[in-house]
């Protein structure tokens, strides 16, 4: 690599053999990056299971957000960057002419807008996501054009809702109508995608330094010094918070392996297993801030767990299935673990933002720029309800968004409206994504 | 979607309505009735030309016809479509009185489920999500074609429309061409037959006022009786309800159709006017309606 002078490039990246390490924002970089107009912004979708309990999720009131209770509670700190958006639907989700599967459909059609084909077998349809289109056009500028996470391995095969395959309850993404883009589940795997190793790095070389246990940071260290020797003071300081951070998460990962948190590909897991879900969940989201704050990607999705999800969460006290509680039939004990899971998502989903909040960028933050939607296909998860979804919509869209309001639609308005003027934000401008009617006004006042 | 096993599954109504005349609420409480005896599947209602308190007389009259006191489920059942976006119409005076009926405690007369207008759908949303949940639907336009031309327009809507839906019926009563652009547009995009129910047929059909009234005996509080006494009139031309019976019903020999336009067979007049009568004024057949001021029999 070769720095001169003090202006960078925003596509600098530190290389070692075989090694590429994306760098964060740099001051040194502000004349390529220079007004907050034209900074990146970046996207991304948490999709929780199983629909939410919202008698305790939706604020009494329109407009300006007053103190958040029940499941919101966690994100009250962070309600000046948070939206709550009420009355949205996924039609498609509904049974119609299909019958049972409403689990197969919520996701499916979550980010589709699409009708999911009743099918176990491989002749999948459906439509193109809206993360998706977003890669089409602006993902062509980043290394990966999207990047999806999930805390589920995904099974691609096999019937998992009354028909419906696997390959639609557990990918969110899909690059086309009939492929699905699965979640990366492993740590490892997102962490090498992100940092260890680009195309051109040896499968050997990989092997070598996996099998020596060296971290990346060893493997860029002469490119690491040459660098810092160029920077100011403040972007020395920042490269070393960078640096820590990568090494912190490459430790984890390391970390998480030998503790045995071994993702088993194809199988379902039996609830009961004392996974620590918030640290996987930590870990993940950690490898997101990352990937935007070094501008890796602009786009990606995380699935906090697959539809139909029989997760269980012995850290909060619940050892029975995330799936099997949602039908309470009004049981109240039933009832309160649900609201337990829901108020453990919320919490990790505030986490999260605080952190994006926490990384500078330029004159601001990551999560001023960035738009974060969190929902799901479902609200009622045991009446499987597709309207009245629970959305957040976070973040400032780089001065997009208005937050800090409850804004209630008409019913039957499609979620996908929220999509296309995400999209819209970025320069995308689709004419429509799946089901959608138009834009979703209300969400910037300017 | 449940469905008796042996019987075959209803069609699915969608009514567009400005629920400005008094034979707009009896044709829907003749929707109502026809699904209580799966004659009919009520898919989707909603207003357009008239005010808020159009969705909320419609609503009512849905909880009353249902026995429902809770909001159905949104899986099967569609909340009453109803355009927002300003400038509103104003109410129909037909209306209004019916939903301000109050109870000798001062409570509202009838079960809402609409206090907002976020309560109820957005418009072309509804009108094409709605076509979907049957395999068979007709459409009832009684309206200005505003909301319909642009769900008709929406991605992907022509075709679900050239799958599901049998028939578009358009009442010129209902001031279709209030937008004629729309109506214009609407003819012209929409891939399945229209057929046109002229003011005179809901004309040849009008009966007394009176005798619609003392139809609704078996029931001392009704939402479409108190609409019907709030419209006035000496007789009341059925319009509405001629429309909804031959979109459900094109067999039934009381009309005829030419060049897309419908008429009534002169000698079936008489009979034809009573059995839409009969049908908008009766008592649904199951299940009987709770609280809503039935007379038991």
């Amino acid at each position: 690599m070769i720095v001169t002078g003090k202006s960078l490039s925003r596509r600098t990246v530190l290389k070692g053999i075989g090694t590429t390490l994306a760098l964060p924002f740099l001051d040194a970089m502000v004349p390529a990056f220079a007004r907050a107009a034209d900074a990146p912004v970046r996207m991304a979708w948490f999709y929780v299971p199983n629909g939410i309990d919202m008698r305790h999720w939706t604020p009494v009131d329109e407009g300006s957000l007053k103190t958040l209770t029940g499941i919101l509670a966690p994100l009250d700190p962070i309600k000046d960057e948070i939206l709550i958006l009420s009355n949205l639907t996924t039609h498609w989700g509904r049974p119609l002419q299909d019958g049972p599967g409403d689990h197969g459909r919520a996701l499916g059609s979550y980010m589709t807008g699409a009708q999911v084909y009743k099918t176990a077998g491989a002749d999948l349809k459906l439509g193109i996501s809206a993360d998706q289109i977003a890669a089409d056009v602006i993902g062509k500028g980043t290394r990966l054009p999207s990047l999806e996470v999930g805390l589920e391995e995904a099974r691609q095969a096999g019937n998992c809702d009354s028909g419906y395959s696997c390959a639609y309850t557990y990918n969110l993404s899909w690059r086309t109508e009939t492929q699905p883009l699965p979640p990366i589940s492993d740590p490892r795997a997102l962490f090498e995608r992100l940092f260890g190793a680009d195309a051109d790095e040896p499968a050997a070389a990989r092997l070598r330094r996996l099998s020596m246990r060296r971290s990346i940071l060893d493997e860029v260290l002469g490119s690491t010094n040459r660098l810092q020797a160029t920077l100011g003071g403040s972007d020395r300081r920042k490269m070393d918070e960078y640096l820590t951070s990568v090494r912190e998460i490459e430790q984890q990962v390391a970390r998480a392996a030998s503790e045995g948190i071994i993702i088993e590909p194809g199988i379902e897991k039996p609830f009961g297993i004392p996974v620590e879900f918030p640290d996987y969940f930590r870990l993940m989201t950690d490898m997101m801030v990352l990937a935007f704050k070094t501008d890796v990607t602009r786009i990606s999705t995380m699935i906090v767990g697959r539809e139909g999800s029989v997760r269980s969460y012995p850290e909060v006290g619940i050892n029975d299935g995330h799936h099997p509680l949602t039908h309470h039939q009004g049981n109240m004990e039933m009832l309160a673990k649900v609201r337990q899971i829901n108020e453990l998502h919320a919490k990790l989903f505030a986490e999260f933002l605080v952190k994006m909040k926490n990384t500078p960028e330029g004159d601001s933050n990551l999560l001023d720029r960035s738009m974060i939607c969190y929902g799901s296909g479902l609200s009622d998860g045991n009446g499987h309800t597709h309207d009245q979804l629970p959305t957040v919509l976070a973040g400032r869209g780089a001065g997009f968004i208005s937050p800090g309001r409850h804004i209630v639609y008409q019913r039957e308005t499609p979620v996908t409206n929220l999509f296309v003027t995400m999209l819209q934000r970025v320069g995308v401008n689709p004419d429509h994504i799946g089901d959608s009617t138009g834009r979703l006004p209300g969400i910037s006042l300017s | 979607m449940t469905q008796d096993k042996g019987l075959p599954a209803p069609i699915g109504v969608v009514y567009n309505t400005s629920m400005a005349r008094a034979d707009a609420a009896l044709a829907l409480a003749a929707l109502y009735v026809e699904s209580s005896r799966r004659e009919a599947k009520v898919s989707g209602i909603c207003v357009a030309g008239s005010g808020f308190d159009a969705a909320i007389f419609c609503d009512i009259v849905a909880r009353f016809y249902t026995s429902s006191t809770r909001v159905p489920s949104s899986n099967a059942v569609l909340p009453i479509g109803f355009p927002s976006d300003p400038p509103v119409p104003p109410n129909p005076a037909m209306v209004e009185t019916t939903i301000s009926r109050k109870r000798a405690d001062g409570q509202p007369q009838y079960t809402r489920t609409i206090q907002r207008v976020t309560d109820t759908a957005a418009p072309d949303a509804l009108l094409r999500n709605a076509i979907t949940f049957s395999a068979e639907t007709v459409v009832v336009l009684s309206a200005p074609a505003t909301w319909l031309v642009r769900a008709v327009g929406l991605a992907g809507a022509r075709a679900q429309y050239q799958q599901h839906v049998k028939r578009v019926v358009v009442v010129e009563a209902g001031e279709a061409d209030r937008d004629p652009a729309a109506l214009k547009s609407l003819v012209a995009a929409i891939p399945v037959p229209v057929v046109l129910c002229g003011r005179d047929v809901g004309e040849a059909l009008a009966v007394p006022r009176s005798r619609i009234e003392s139809s609704f005996a078996w029931a001392p509080a009704n939402p479409v009786a108190d609409a019907i006494v709030a419209a006035g009139g000496t007789d009341v031309p059925l319009h509405d309800v001629a429309a909804l019976f031959y979109a459900l019903h094109p067999d039934s020999g009381c009309f005829t159709v030419t060049d897309g336009r419908l008429a009534v067979v002169p000698e079936k007049k008489t009979d034809c006017a009573a059995e839409l009568v009969a049908l908008a004024t009766s008592k649904p057949a199951s299940p009987p309606p709770r609280g809503g001021g039935l007379v038991k029999n």
